[in-house]
């Protein structure tokens, strides 16, 4: 099975029965994850994907005790259910939801050559050496700091775009009248640039220092939605990231950064 | 409401100190009071207020008492106001407060930061501490990239270029060569601020201040006790504050800053100048485009015309109406976070009294100083006249 349309910046290919999705990256021959995403952003991937292409209902997804909140707060629409029609596979570097007797193959998944997005070796293995130093214990703040309870507390509005009523994003204690904010609707995962710059790597925070130099630097920018709100984030990481303002650019679930031994994640923008 | 005047106003010199945090609040103290044409001992005044980020957490709790202690004023009413880079313009305006409100009589007012000792990792994650730490630096932005966006936005609402920061750097390069208290005492040309080396696309080296240890110290008097001190008191004329949204994304407009507009309007109307009607300005140019936004947002020129304003000179020296940060500014006199706002008022007090020296403004009678917090949180505007007519 040769995936030959790109979406979120993955390699897709779509069927009546099927949504399979997969790293556009590789080395060589080797399909790898792109720099700041992992199992579980590609499955998040493939879910979205899956929704986007029409389906709805349902789906068998097998999910590490982890993995289960982070689910949930980006996809707050997915009822996950062990005997759904439907069921998402994880596999190399992609994920796929058909419905339950499909006879995917996922040996044979991969991605058309003119899709790839090629890596370089010794990139490849210094992104996940940073990764691994970032995770590490002596990776600790030393000013700015986001606790893990202050962290999961925003994580239906960084990953599920959650807005309180008005719409307000990020979320705020109290509303303008003093009044107790009410829940909104999420935001829809396009948006539109703003304004947006390409920091150096020693001009990036702190909690991205080891992974800057590898990437050559970070691009932020704000966005705005439809309804009004605006938000900052940073670029998908590896992708061609040449943006205009006023360009319009789609929200996908990545790794932002890691801390006290966690990896924290947040959407990032990536051209539609 | 108490006449409030600065008669006395000393700084040590911005830059990279050998100096302690304590040492460096004691010689501003001693350069202020020494300053002073009469007689007064620190350890008479009422209250002391120093702003102070206290960057690097190395006196994170009681600053103000630890530092009143090291200055001779051990005993004298001591807080530390932190409102990000803005903190002295606050501890200014609290002082001034204070003073009008009939409750002192003689304040100190001061700043002080220590930035420079700190292991390059540590000074990296307490740069940028002052913006809103999970929805913007944890997405990506410091300060330079917030400014950065602001820069972009007004490039394309206005078509503003990178040539009109380019004056200003400048020109504050400039001015700062004959600052002997400025941290960067060095002429930049043109074509070397204009290929730079990008730190935040579209603003390089060039566009950002510089990280720098200092103190500046003043001291305040109601006008009563002003005028038994010195013949020529500087007279604070109106003082502004305003807040905004932390976040540059939850304001509406990335091209001006809403507090000061605000702080500006407060402080122009109490002290019935207009903006030109001012002969000296000190802006907070942490970024060169932080003060391109400011001439306009100070009403120096007209909403979006901030690129012209610099490419024209208009801030230059004696030789535009007002002189626009004649010390050199953020950019390169230097900014020790908690003492800028100070340091601004000590160049204004230097300036109306006519001992500016080499940089002093021909007939300068009416000075302004903008001291602003991380991207516009937080702004106070102070407005200074030579007499209170």
């Amino acid at each position: 099975m040769i995936l030959d349309a790109m979406m979120a910046g993955n390699a897709l290919t779509s069927t009546a029965k099927a949504v399979v999705v997969a790293s556009a990256f590789h080395v060589g021959d080797n399909r790898v994850h792109a720099p700041d995403a992992d199992d579980l952003t590609i499955l998040i991937d493939a879910l979205e994907a899956w929704r986007h292409h029409g389906h709805d209902g349902p789906v068998a997804v097998e999910l590490a005790e982890s993995e289960r909140p982070l689910l949930a707060a980006s996809l707050p629409w997915l009822t996950v259910h062990e005997g759904a029609d439907h069921v998402a596979h994880r596999f190399q570097c992609g994920a796929a939801v058909t419905a339950r007797e499909s006879g995917l193959d996922v040996d044979a998944v991969s991605v058309a050559s003119d899709l790839r997005i090629s890596l370089d070796a010794d990139v490849h293995e210094a992104i996940n050496t940073a990764w691994s130093t970032e995770m590490g214990a002596a990776n600790v703040s030393q000013g700015a700091y986001v606790s893990g309870q202050v962290h999961d507390l925003g994580l239906e509005a960084r990953l599920g775009m959650l807005a309180q009523a008005g719409p307000v994003w990020p979320p705020r204690g109290s509303m303008n009248d003093g009044g107790l904010p009410q829940d909104g609707a999420c935001l829809p995962m396009a948006a539109r640039v703003v304004s947006w710059t390409r920091l150096i790597a020693a001009g990036c925070p702190s909690e991205f220092a080891i992974r800057a130099p590898v990437l050559g630097g970070l691009t932020s920018m704000i966005l705005s939605f439809e309804d009004g709100p605006s938000g900052v984030f940073l670029y998908a990481d590896g992708h061609p990231n040449d943006v205009n303002i006023d360009d319009e650019v789609r929200l996908i679930v990545r790794r932002v950064y890691a801390q006290d031994g966690v990896l924290r994640y947040g959407r990032k923008a990536i051209r539609l | 409401m108490v006449d409030v005047a600065m008669i006395g106003a000393g700084q040590t010199p911005y830059g990279t100190h050998p100096a302690a945090l304590k040492d460096m609040w004691a010689d501003a103290v001693r350069s202020c009071f020494n300053s002073i044409d009469g007689d007064l001992a620190p350890a008479s005044v009422d209250e002391v207020f120093l702003g102070s980020t206290a960057f690097g957490g190395g006196q994170l709790g009681n600053t103000a008492a630890y530092l009143a202690e090291h200055a001779g004023m051990a005993g004298v009413p001591a807080r530390r106001i932190e409102n990000a880079c803005a903190s002295s313009g606050f501890a200014l305006r609290d002082g001034w407060s204070a003073i009008a409100s009939g409750r002192a009589d003689v304040v100190v007012v001061g700043g002080v930061e220590k930035m420079n000792d700190l292991t390059p990792e540590r000074k990296r994650y307490w740069l940028g501490v002052s913006g809103d730490t999970e929805w913007e630096r944890l997405a990506g932005l410091t300060f330079p990239g917030t400014y950065a966006l602001m820069a972009r936005r007004h490039m394309h609402e206005f078509g503003s270029t990178h040539d009109d920061l380019v004056h200003i750097s400048v020109k504050n390069h400039a001015h700062a060569l004959d600052n002997p208290d400025a941290h960067l005492r060095k002429e930049v040309s043109f074509e070397k601020a204009a290929n730079g080396m990008v730190i935040a696309d579209p603003l390089t080296l060039y566009d950002c201040c510089p990280t720098s240890d200092g103190a500046a110290c003043i001291v305040l008097a109601s006008g009563d006790v002003a005028r038994r001190l010195t013949d020529t008191p500087v007279w604070m004329r109106g003082s502004g504050a305003a807040s905004d949204h932390l976040a540059l994304h939850d304001r509406p407009s990335l091209t001006t800053l809403a507090a000061t507009r605000s702080a500006a309007s407060q402080a122009y109307a109490q002290s019935g100048f207009s903006a030109s009607d001012l002969d000296v300005v000190e802006v907070h140019d942490c970024f060169t485009v932080a003060e391109l936004l400011a001439t306009e947002d100070l009403g120096l020129t007209e909403s979006g015309q901030g690129g012209v304003f610099a490419r024209n000179g208009e801030g230059v020296r004696n030789e535009g109406r007002t002189t626009v940060n004649g010390s050199g500014g953020l950019k390169a006199k230097g900014h020790p976070l908690g003492a800028t706002g100070a340091g601004q008022a000590v160049e204004v007090f230097k300036q109306l009294r006519g001992q500016a020296g080499a940089r002093q403004v021909r007939d300068a009678e009416v000075g302004l100083t903008h001291n602003v917090g991380g991207s516009g949180a937080t702004c106070a505007v102070h407005v200074f006249g030579r007499s209170l007519e």
